[in-house]
């Protein structure tokens, strides 16, 4: 009998080799929608607890990877909504040693604060998309399958969320 | 929207927050996960059923209740 075969019948070593091959790729999309290292971590563990709950539901002839992104999708998105609308800082600027201070480079710094705050106040359904789409260039398809919606509603999305972050950059004095 | 346009706001966005795609968990999540599994599910008192109960009923005495609820809730 195959991995997803005794998984659907409960099988507990199954679920755990399951959890070890697919635990980095969930973590990296929910990543990707979240931004956040310590989120995605606990967003990661209730995917799997949701999986685990469900395993009698599960059919094994379906995609064990596309059924639990479309889980961690759904979930990264409820972790959108409800979160304060913050994002994570870029790394370079994570190190904290002293750096002289240029003014192209504070001026480089602001802009980021300011982009990083315009992506933050975008609603939840068009942040993911623009992560997704925008930042980690994902193909529309894929981003479709794991919201479940249309391609034509990705590209929907995604001009939306151009269009809103590009009005709030103006408005901080910053031409996109 | 022109392509260059396009292309700018994307660098502009990637700049300022890099692509995470690429990162992993910083250790191995199984010991969570078995930790998660082992818990003991949320016990629900009889008292809440009592109380569940007793609402349900009285929405089906009084069902003019139910608008004035959901306006204070």
């Amino acid at each position: 009998m195959d991995l997803l075969q005794r998984f659907s019948q409960g099988d507990m070593d199954a679920f755990e080799a399951l959890f070890q091959l697919h635990q980095r790729e969930v973590y990296q999309w929910t990543i990707c929608m979240v931004r956040d290292p310590a989120a995605a971590e606990d967003l990661t563990l209730e995917t799997f607890w949701r999986i685990y709950r469900a395993h009698a539901r599960f059919d094994p002839n379906r995609s064990f990877p596309a059924w639990a992104r479309r889980i961690a999708t759904n979930l990264a998105l409820d972790y959108l909504r409800r979160s304060p609308r913050e994002v994570g800082t870029a790394p370079a600027e994570l190190d904290g040693r002293p750096h002289p201070v240029e003014a192209d480079q504070v001026e480089r710094r602001e802009a980021r604060g300011a982009i990083r705050r315009a992506f933050a106040s975008l609603p939840a359904k068009l942040r993911a998309v623009a992560a997704l789409a925008l930042i980690e260039e994902e193909p529309y398809s894929e981003i479709a399958a794991a919201l479940g919606v249309s391609l034509q509603a990705v590209k929907s999305r995604e001009f939306r969320a151009v269009r809103l972050l590009r009005k709030k950059l103006l408005e901080m004095g910053i031409k996109p | 929207m022109n392509e260059n346009q396009d292309e700018r706001l994307r660098s502009l966005l990637r700049d300022a927050l890099p692509p995470a795609g690429a990162s992993a968990p910083g250790r191995d999540l199984w010991p969570r996960m078995l930790h998660r599994m082992r818990r003991p599910p949320t016990r629900v008192s009889w008292l809440d059923f009592a109380l569940a109960g007793a609402a349900a009923a009285g929405f089906i005495a009084f069902p003019q209740l139910i608008p004035w609820v959901l306006w204070h809730c």
